[in-house]
């Protein structure tokens, strides 16, 4: 290797010729290599004749070259070794484009073998997904070896890469186009290795469905609500595979199933769990003990407390005034789908809304004089109370939008909720068992005190609700919104209440472990006798999976 | 396969439906996973597959049938759930505010 740097002013030599080359033109992509417009070797027949080699020669040729190239000889060339530097690249581009079109074919061989019969699918697809994940290693070694050879090589070298940024550029392109056909085929690998069951019995290929489940789950942890819309797009091509394979091929993992259930099972059983007001509750809502943990000083507040929360006030009111007052309380995931069926389905809309209805099955929401809904979005809680008046009288349906930082978009919380009453609206008018329904709805953005602070807005949330109840009359009016205000109450109030929710439900924890340890005592032995024998008989058979 | 005992007394019953149940588990971004599932199995199996195939924890998610929370020991049958119906297995929401 030479050590002896390389003086060669780029900016002079490549300054007319990269305008007409951009570099993004170098971009690898599966069709035949694009042609440098000012490379004076990029003729086709030269192109051609190296794709008459052999990737060994190939490979061979280049590593001669860039040696070659470090050790100074294309200085002495007329043009400073510009057409030497052109052959490297090309070379670099076919044997680039020979990868990458190997690893696409790999990955198509095991779609192809997937989806074609469980009986031809045992053997080869096993074959190629090996190779293909093989071939997205080595070509990332090579390029990772290339670059290992260039650092220790000389500072010419680097200087030619950084120099060079089209190059670079093509190069993580290839990096990131192999590690995405790695991911695809591997995803396909799970069906693969799922009809692979019935021939290694019992043992689960778990290292590698793991990773791929992992990787499934991380994306859609990760991407959150704006690229939701891009999954779904790839569920709808997902979907189209064929599913009657999949029932077939899954069958057998029942078996393998059974371990993780057994694993999943202890897991749970570490942990203190509780229904809330019980088990047998239909609306109960299910805690474990860790979920206090968000109680903690200055944590924001989770979903399963918040619940809690409003199923205590639900409860606490109800069996004090039940005829005096009427509330609905919605939980903290119905306005998302709510959103979800509404706003992003205009077409179906009403078939997502009748879906929708059996959340509140049952109950007629119009005769209810408020309805609480409690909303989530961007990491923040706020509340919108919707106002019912009364059957006879003629006043609209007041909604209003309760904020204590002012962040949610409340126009859009008085759309869906403006949608969601509509069709609602619609649906008992076709069923002509409503006749009186008001006619029109106001909206308001509340004045309310504001949070001091990023984390307690849950809190307030809550808060808003409890102090809403115990406050507000019958039926609300227009005058009636003079109760609210920056000053309604101070917001240590709020935030004291993170510390009775603590003991509110370390309480409840407390007194749900006297009684689960006494019922639990009983159900024992019965549930012990029958589990073991039929527990295989008993497992989920999951039929097909769109991710 | 074995453990066939029980099994075939509820498979006898064919005026039921089947003593099986075919359900669908939908979560926020629109995934869905398919189960088949005994009408008297506790749907706790049901959940622990799920968590297990996405490789979700379980404490970081709630499984609503109607919006309302699933308790692990119910069955299809006892919360009256008919073929083809949707559960929604949601991730906890957090909030403070977004900065």
């Amino acid at each position: 290797m030479a050590t002896k740097p390389l003086k060669i002013d780029w900016g002079q030599v490549l300054s007319e010729k990269d305008e007409a080359a951009p570099p993004l033109e170098l971009v690898v992509v599966p069709t035949p290599p694009p042609v440098i417009a000012s490379s004076p070797v990029s003729e086709p027949s030269s192109s051609q004749m190296i794709r008459s080699f052999t990737d060994r020669q190939i490979e061979e040729k280049l590593l001669r070259m860039i040696h070659h190239f470090d050790s100074g000889l294309c200085k002495k060339l007329a043009d400073k070794g510009m057409k030497y530097q052109a052959c490297i690249r090309l070379y670099q581009e076919e044997l680039n484009r020979r990868k990458l079109a190997r690893i696409q074919k790999s990955a198509e061989n095991c779609e192809k073998a997937t989806e074609s019969k469980i009986g031809e699918s045992i053997g080869s697809p096993d074959d190629s997904l090996a190779t293909s994940e093989c071939e997205s290693r080595s070509s990332f070694a090579f390029l990772f070896n290339k670059k290992l050879d260039r650092r220790a090589g000389s500072m010419s070298t680097s200087k030619i890469s950084s120099s060079n940024p089209s190059q670079m550029h093509e190069e993580m392109n290839l990096c990131n186009l192999s590690s995405h056909s790695a991911r695809v085929s591997s995803r396909k690998a799970r069906f693969t290795l799922a009809s692979r069951l019935p021939v290694v019995r019992g043992k689960r290929p778990a290292n590698i469905n793991c990773n791929n489940i992992s990787t499934s789950n991380f994306y859609s942890r990760c991407t959150g609500r704006r690229l939701s819309k891009r999954l779904k797009d790839s569920d709808g091509r997902d979907t189209l595979r064929p599913k009657k394979v999949h029932d077939l091929v899954l069958l057998d993992e029942e078996d393998a199933q059974t371990k993780d259930l057994t694993k999943c099972a202890s897991d749970d059983g570490k942990e203190v769990k509780m229904y809330y007001p019980s088990r047998d509750d239909p609306q109960s809502v299910e805690l474990t003990y860790s979920d206090m943990k968000c109680l903690e000083p200055e944590q924001y507040l989770s979903s399963p407390i918040m619940n809690f929360y409003i199923r205590y006030l639900q409860r606490s009111h109800s069996s004090v005034n039940r005829a005096k007052r009427e509330y609905y309380f919605f939980n903290t995931y119905f306005y998302g789908k709510l959103k979800e069926a509404l706003i992003s389905s205009k077409c179906n809309r009403s078939l997502q809304f009748s879906k929708l209805r059996r959340w509140w099955k049952g109950v007629n929401i119009f005769e209810k004089a408020y309805i609480f809904l409690p909303i989530h979005e961007d990491l923040h809680w706020s509340l919108a109370i919707i106002s019912i008046p009364p059957k006879e009288d003629e006043s609209c349906i007041i909604t209003l939008h309760l904020d204590s930082l002012g962040m949610h978009k409340s126009s859009q919380i008085f759309e869906v909720i403006q949608c969601c009453l509509t069709e609602e609206w619609k649906h008992l008018k076709q069923n002509a068992t409503s006749t009186c329904i008001p006619s029109s709805i106001s909206k308001r953005v509340i004045k309310v005190p504001q949070q001091k602070n990023e984390y307690d807005c849950g809190l307030f949330v809550l808060y808003f609700m409890e102090r809403f109840i115990e406050e507000a009359p019958q039926r609300l009016d227009w005058k009636n919104l003079n109760m609210f205000g920056r000053e309604w109450f101070q917001p240590e109030d709020a935030s004291g209440l993170r510390k009775r929710l603590k003991d509110l439900l370390s309480e409840e924890f407390e007194s749900s472990r006297v009684e689960c340890g006494s019922v639990e005592e009983l159900q024992e032995s019965p549930s012990n006798n029958s589990s073991s024998s039929e527990r295989e008989e008993e497992e989920p058979t999951i039929q097909s999976q769109h991710i | 396969m074995s453990g066939s005992g029980a099994a075939t007394g509820e498979d006898k019953k064919p005026d039921q439906g089947g003593a099986h149940i075919n359900l669908k588990v939908k979560d926020q971004n629109g995934n869905e996973v398919f189960f088949r599932i005994k009408r008297k199995t506790q749907l706790k199996k049901l959940m622990n597959a799920y968590c297990d195939r996405q490789s979700v924890d379980p404490k970081s998610i709630v499984f609503l049938f109607d919006g309302r929370g699933i308790p692990a020991e119910k069955t299809p049958d006892e919360l009256e759930m008919e073929d083809g119906d949707e559960i929604d297995a949601m991730l906890h929401q957090s909030g403070g505010s977004a900065i």
